[in-house]
């Protein structure tokens, strides 16, 4: 299997998708697949046209999203293609438009797209707009749909740091706040998420939350006990404050799902980034430690050392880890990739990541999602 | 991580009050996902029903068993109830604790199954009874509370009463909005409430909005509980229907139905009750109908209630309300007069003969012939019952004294009613009247005989009174069974002779008169001298009148024609001795004086 990663900051959409699917274009005219993401103020349907303009009859999925970095640097506006051909190589490709209001029903109607190909295995990237942060039951209805047979990978997508309108596509078809995905197979997948967060004192029950909003924890105003366990925090500062101590939502007895909160609600109530489950059990959470970049490093090792040879990697990285972190996070982006080596990776800042940390899928925020594909 | 195991006997603990098992589903998968690392996941409930997470296009069906090359727990869920099946997926091997907690997780999940049972029970009946007390026909339903403000009103509430539901429900019931009839029975209510476990009921009318009342039968009942009463049902069954009945009902057994007056039942009660009151009663005056049998028997049932149905208007015409009028038997009528003397109860049995003549001068075709009785009360005691017996007793004696009269009169409204629908025979009574006499005075046949011969020929055909006018007036030849019912006009003829004195004599030749001197005829078949000579003699001049006169779809044949057809048939279908005299006493050369009309 071959793979090449291209890019192009051409002002021009079809010009940047076209130089940059001929410059990851390893052999022209044998693209099997073509991973597209993009940042800028861009028409994604002329970038996708550019970009099929050289890869001819390639499947190609991707979206927008707020940066992008590869082998060549790190990149807040540009178009950057990761180009995979070989023999053994089979895709599919589906996309869903807005027009599917229930997020749920987007979900199955993404799996059923794929399962038309008849690929029963390997791997899937899937590419969603943050859907007022019900992307975990897109995510969840998608696995229903397509069965845990599959490695999955992915990311929610945006349109820059303004955040108010995301594009994904494939070959097939752009569309705007909707959903596309892939389906992989012919090569070995792995997958890995991290999010180098830990636990920080006793652990706390989301008493009452609908969605995205926790009204009550440990029985009392959300604001209240969190704003308590941070010391004291008021309620105009506490995004800022709370940035910092996300909530870790608890999966099996050593894992935590991360949860950003956004923004106090009356007074009372908790806003985060995506869904929490009611009567959950949780953590507020801390950095393991500051400036630590081991966890990143890591993560790629481990996912590496699964495989005997890599030929290319995805990497979803939350956008908040990058506001975070400021400047710093490009070293956790060289962590990252480190150990890659001269192995193709297309990474992509994300809202959101969706991988495993056992076969079925979930929808992480503040963490690290990597799908490797190889021997 | 600390406290794992506490934290996750916290989440599978609590269960939110879910209503559908659909989303103790999605609950169950999400939790089990997360804390266990679940990959597949199976809820069977009751057998039926298969909730499953993770099986891509896998069908799973009830009662399937499942297999896996990972780790898995399985439970029965309520096994004594049958509840379903509990079936969870993952990789990993299970820790110590996670059997233990997912046991404690399924004593969860069947809690709530039953519990989500329940409340689908529960809310079925609800359902079901509120539809029932929603649709509930004929039976106005609405609630209010301690203040008289409306809780719920049913679809026939709104009938009844006129108002949408939307108007009522919440609203407080002033006289202004609803009028003050439905305001002031609330207020009763209000007033004198129904203790618990009370009811009160109900009878009388409610006012609609639209000013029309209804009967309705009321209860009212307190709602609550035993303790609280501050709700209040009232259920009215729209009796409006029944009160109808009701009224149809007495007056059915008190009037008859024909004629609309009142019935013997009711005159005799009026008598008894009268004569218990010792209240006035001037007399009794009693009508009987003449004829009427006879008039049933050859005009048919509607001709004879036709009748009926005048004279009961005549006499209500005549009397006031307060007489009480009625039909007391087929063809007999009384009439109760209350505080009338003597002399009015005389005057009123002639004011009735005079209507009757006045009837009879207008409508001549059908006219009535009525006997009337009279008994007025002399002495304040005299009891009314005897007075009936009394008056019935006159009109017996007058019915006597017109009978022959009576007889002669339907008689002769008979023959001119026959006369008017069958124009063909318009003449043909007088012709063959002359005929048949000139040939018995040929043959000498005595005086008497030949008068009873002239009502023969007037009245042998009689019968075809009793007969349908598409058989009488059918152009075309008649089929089978019309000529049977065209034959029955002997029988009919012959008993409607049979009914009249005048008649009787010659009830028998009306019977036998389509004999043939062969034995052809009908309808006994009789032959030769067998038939009466008189019948014989008709015949011929029947069928020569026949032959010779015109019809709508023909003219009338030459006499040299008919008389060779009779010529021919003498000897089968008639008198071979009598035929050439009649032609010779009959049959004239034209111009001749003899030539029949």
């Amino acid at each position: 299997m071959k793979a090449g990663i291209g890019i192009s900051c051409d002002a021009g959409a079809w010009q940047a998708g076209a130089q940059a699917a001929r410059a990851a274009v390893v052999h022209p005219g044998t693209a099997t697949v073509g991973i597209v993401v993009g940042a800028g103020d861009y028409d994604w349907a002329e970038v996708f046209a550019g970009v099929r303009s050289v890869m001819g009859k390639a499947r190609l999925v991707g979206a927008s999203c707020a940066g992008f970095f590869v082998p060549q640097g790190v990149f807040s506006r540009g178009v950057a293609v990761l180009f995979l051909a070989g023999n053994e190589l089979v895709a599919e490709t589906a996309c869903v438009d807005a027009r599917y209001q229930d997020v749920r029903e987007t979900g199955r109607v993404l799996g059923r797209g794929l399962l038309q190909s008849g690929i029963r295995k390997g791997a899937i990237l899937c590419f969603p707009d943050s859907f007022e942060g019900q992307v975990s039951q897109l995510v969840d209805n998608l696995y229903d749909t397509v069965g845990p047979e599959y490695v999955y990978f992915g990311g929610g997508t945006g349109d820059g740091w303004k955040v108010l309108d995301s594009w994904q596509g494939t070959e097939k078809r752009v569309t705007c706040q909707g959903a596309a995905a892939a389906l992989l197979d012919g090569r070995c997948f792995v997958g890995g998420v991290a999010h180098g967060w830990v636990p920080e004192g006793a652990p706390l029950v989301v008493t009452r939350a609908k969605g995205r909003v926790v009204f009550e924890m440990d029985g009392r105003s959300a604001f209240d006990v969190y704003a308590e366990r941070l010391g004291g925090v008021a309620a105009e500062s506490f995004a800022e404050t709370a940035m910092r101590h996300p909530l870790g939502i608890c999966y099996g007895p050593q894992h935590f799902i991360i949860r950003d909160p956004l923004q106090v609600i009356n007074g009372t109530a908790i806003q985060f980034i995506s869904a929490i489950p009611n009567r959950s059990v949780a953590y507020i959470m801390k950095p393991r430690e500051e400036n630590d970049l081991t966890m990143a490093r890591k993560l790629t090792e481990g996912v590496v050392s699964r495989l005997k040879a890599a030929d290319f990697a995805l990497i979803g990285y939350c956008i908040s880890r990058s506001l975070l972190m400021g400047e710093t996070y490009k070293k956790e982006l060289f962590a990252l990739v480190q150990p890659l080596g001269t192995i193709p990776y297309l990474g992509f800042l994300t809202y959101g990541e969706i991988g495993s940390y056992g076969d079925a899928p979930q929808f992480h925020n503040k963490s690290i999602s990597l799908l490797i594909g190889g021997e | 991580m600390p406290d794992f195991e506490l934290a996750v006997l916290y989440e599978l603990s609590f269960q939110e009050p879910f209503v559908t098992v659909e989303e103790l589903f999605e609950d169950l998968k999400t939790k089990l996902s997360r804390i266990f690392a679940a990959r597949r996941v199976v809820l069977e409930v009751a057998g039926e029903r298969v909730f499953h997470w993770g099986f891509g296009q896998e069908k799973v069906l009830p009662g399937r068993r499942l297999t896996s090359e990972y780790t898995v727990y399985e439970k029965i869920l309520g096994e004594d109830l049958h509840m379903g099946r509990f079936w969870m997926e993952k990789v990993a091997p299970f820790q110590d604790c996670e059997p233990r907690l997912l046991d404690i997780y399924c004593r969860q999940v069947e809690r709530t199954l039953r519990l989500i049972n329940t409340k689908q029970e529960l809310l079925s009946a609800q359902m079901r009874f509120r539809e029932m007390i929603e649709n509930a026909p004929m039976l106005a339903i609405h609630g209010f509370d301690s203040e008289g403000r409306i809780l719920f009103w049913n679809r026939t509430a709104e009938k009844i009463y006129g108002f949408a539901k939307e108007e009522m429900l919440g609203m407080k019931v002033t006289p202004e909005h609803t009028g003050y009839e439905f305001y002031r029975q609330l207020q009763q209510v209000l007033n004198n409430p129904p203790l618990a476990g009370e009811r009160q009921v109900l009878e009388g009318k409610v006012l609609n909005r639209f000013g029309q009342r209804q009967s309705v039968l009321s209860f009212v009942l307190p709602v609550g509980g035993r303790n609280r009463v501050d709700e209040f049902m009232r259920m009215d069954v729209d009796m409006s229907r029944y009160k109808l009945m009701e009224q149809e009902l007495r007056f059915t057994s008190s009037h008859d139905h024909l004629t609309g007056l009142y019935n013997r039942n009711f005159f005799e009660r009026e008598m008894m009750r009268l004569e218990a009151s010792s209240a006035d009663c001037g007399g009794i005056i009693v009508c009987d109908l003449d004829g009427l049998k006879l008039v049933n028997d050859t005009l048919g049932h509607s001709a004879g209630d036709r009748l009926l149905i005048q004279v009961a208007g005549i006499l209500q015409g005549l009397f006031d309300k307060g007489d009480i009028v009625a039909r007391v038997g087929g063809d007999e009528f009384a009439v109760l007069l209350t505080a009338t003397g003597s002399a009015e109860a005389t005057v009123a049995a002639e004011r009735i003969k005079d209507s009757a003549l006045q009837h009879n001068r207008v409508k001549p075709d059908l006219p009535l012939s009525l006997s009337v009785g009279f008994a007025a009360r002399e002495k304040p005691h005299e009891k009314i019952h005897d007075l009936f017996v009394a008056a019935d007793n006159n009109m017996s004696r007058e019915k006597l004294h017109r009978s022959q009269s009576n007889r002669s009169a339907v008689v002769q409204t008979l023959a001119r009613a026959l006369e008017a629908r069958d124009f063909i025979t318009e003449g043909h009574a007088d012709r063959l009247e002359s005929m048949v006499v000139a040939l018995a005075r040929k043959l000498d046949i005595p005086e008497h005989r030949i008068h009873d011969l002239r009502l023969l020929a007037k009245f042998h055909d009689i019968g075809k009174v009793g007969l349908k006018d598409q058989i009488l007036f059918k152009p075309d030849k008649l089929t089978p069974a019309e000529t049977l019912a065209m034959r029955q006009h002997c029988a009919i003829g012959y008993h409607i002779a049979q009914a009249s004195s005048d008649l009787v004599p010659i009830a028998d030749w009306i019977y036998k008169h389509h004999e043939w001197w062969d034995g052809s005829g009908y309808p006994l078949g009789l032959s030769g001298e067998n038939i009466p000579l008189e019948c014989r003699i008709l015949a011929i001049a029947d069928a020569y009148d026949a032959m010779i006169s015109d019809r709508p779809y023909r003219k009338g044949l030459p006499q040299e024609k008919v008389m060779a057809e009779l010529l021919r048939c003498s000897g089968t279908q008639f008198d071979p001795g009598l035929v050439p005299l009649f032609l010779g006493v009959v049959v004239s050369p034209p111009g001749s004086e003899n030539h029949p009309p």
